[in-house]
């Protein structure tokens, strides 16, 4: 029983240090998340944030305040292109909303 | 539900496609949008006269018109029309009161908003009236979405009730920019689904949705603040915005925001002419 718990503390301990020793630095997730910060503000200036973005966003800051700094890339890399996406909707449609005007 | 989506969606991408092309944007003509607006619903469903738009959804379901007549022999909102009219009247702690803050102290005035204000060059909405009111004297603003302040423009409104709506763009540069903002909002497609409330208000309006009708974007401010029984309580014209955002997945705006302000803007004044119904009741 003892020898189960240290080796399970001793895998919780290790694992996510392992995980990260390949994986991306802090530094790398902060980089991440702040270029996802940059175009969600101006999705959100163009009046088009998609819930999936904001949802994506604030999971890779919960990731990057445990530590899971893999995680937090990947999910902020998913919040920055769902961004570019709504901001690509949004130009779009200052052009074309006009055609749905009723007549 | 699904096949509408499908179709919309289908349609949307061939609008996001490279062969589609915008319109000549046109002069600002709030009066030329009105008449074009109401006619286009009066033509497409000729057995609906104008002033029954303001009963939304249930011109176009006879179960829920059943349901209505119900569930108005015990009016919903009551509860909040009088807890409204208490809190109206109530002194603020510095002696005035909400009548202060208004022209003819309050009563009567709902069909007038939302109203361009000229000194801050925006619009402000009933709601947002009472808060400044509020702030005036000292107080705290109130949560624009439900809670007392439904029930303070529910009472407000019922003073208005078959009073016509009467919104006014002046000719004035911001007023006019507010209210294309507005327009453009109503129009323009967004969420990850890709709808704008066109979409669902007006291309699908008398359309089953989930069980619910869609009701016509014409009329559709008429009947607000109301009592929604799947929510169980009051909500305000922009408390409906906010749940139609969250079901195209697109994440709502401020209840304050300039966004939720023109919109309402351009949506009320395509009422104008209606009668004020509010408070009123949805299923
Ligand atoms: C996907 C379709 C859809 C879109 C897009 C949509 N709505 Fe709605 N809306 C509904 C449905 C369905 C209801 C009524 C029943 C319900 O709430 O489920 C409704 C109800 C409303 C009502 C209340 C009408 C009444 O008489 O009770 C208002 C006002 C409204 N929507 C405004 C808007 C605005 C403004 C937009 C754009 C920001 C919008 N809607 C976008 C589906 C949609």
């Amino acid at each position: 029983m003892r020898k189960t718990l240290i080796a399970v503390s001793a895998m919780m301990v290790l694992v996510p240090f392992l995980a990260q020793a390949g994986g991306p630095s802090k530094a790398v997730a902060a980089k991440a998340i702040s270029n996802a910060a940059a175009r969600i503000k101006i999705a959100e200036g163009m009046n088009d944030q998609w819930l999936a973005t904001l949802a994506a966003f604030k999971a890779a800051k919960a990731a990057e305040a445990k530590g899971d700094f893999a995680l937090a890339q990947s999910k902020a890399m998913t919040a920055e292109t769902l961004a570019n996406l709504s901001i690509q909707q949004a130009t779009v449609q200052k052009k074309l909303w006009v055609n749905e005007v009723v007549k | 539900m699904k096949s509408i989506i499908m179709a919309l969606m289908g349609a949307s991408l061939a609008l996001f496609g490279p062969l589609a092309s915008a319109r000549a944007a046109a002069p600002i003509n709030p009066q030329a949008d009105l008449k074009a607006f109401q006619g286009y619903f009066l033509k497409r469903f000729p057995n609906v006269p104008l002033a029954a738009y303001v009963n939304g959804p249930y011109n176009f379901s006879k179960s829920e018109a059943d349901q209505w007549k119900q569930i108005m022999e015990f009016p919903p909102y009551q509860f909040a029309l009088d807890t409204g009219k208490s809190l109206f009247n109530a002194k603020f702690p510095n002696g005035k009161d909400y009548a202060s803050c208004f022209p003819n102290g309050g009563i009567g005035i709902a069909q007038n908003y939302p109203m361009f204000d000229a000194k801050t060059g925006r619009v402000v909405t009933l709601g947002i009236a009472v808060n400044r009111c509020r702030v005036a004297n000292g107080l705290k603003k109130l949560k624009l979405t439900t809670g007392p302040m439904a029930d303070i423009l529910a009472y407000m409104t019922s003073t208005s009730d078959g009073k016509k709506i009467n919104v006014v763009v002046p000719n004035n540069p911001k007023a006019l920019a507010a209210y294309q903002a507005g327009k453009e909002y109503f129009y323009s497609r967004r969420g990850q689904l890709n709808f704008s409330c066109a979409s669902c208000h007006v291309q699908e309006a008398g359309m089953h949705l989930r069980g619910n009708v869609l009701a016509p974007a014409l009329g559709m401010t008429a009947s607000f603040p109301l009592y929604r029984s799947k929510w169980g309580n009051m909500g305000t014209l922009v408390r409906r915005f906010i749940g139609c955002n969250k079901k195209v997945h697109s994440a709502p705006a401020k209840p304050d925001s300039a966004a939720y302000r023109d919109l309402a803007y351009f949506l009320t004044y395509m009422d104008n002419g209606l009668p004020v119904s509010g408070p009123g009741a949805r299923p």
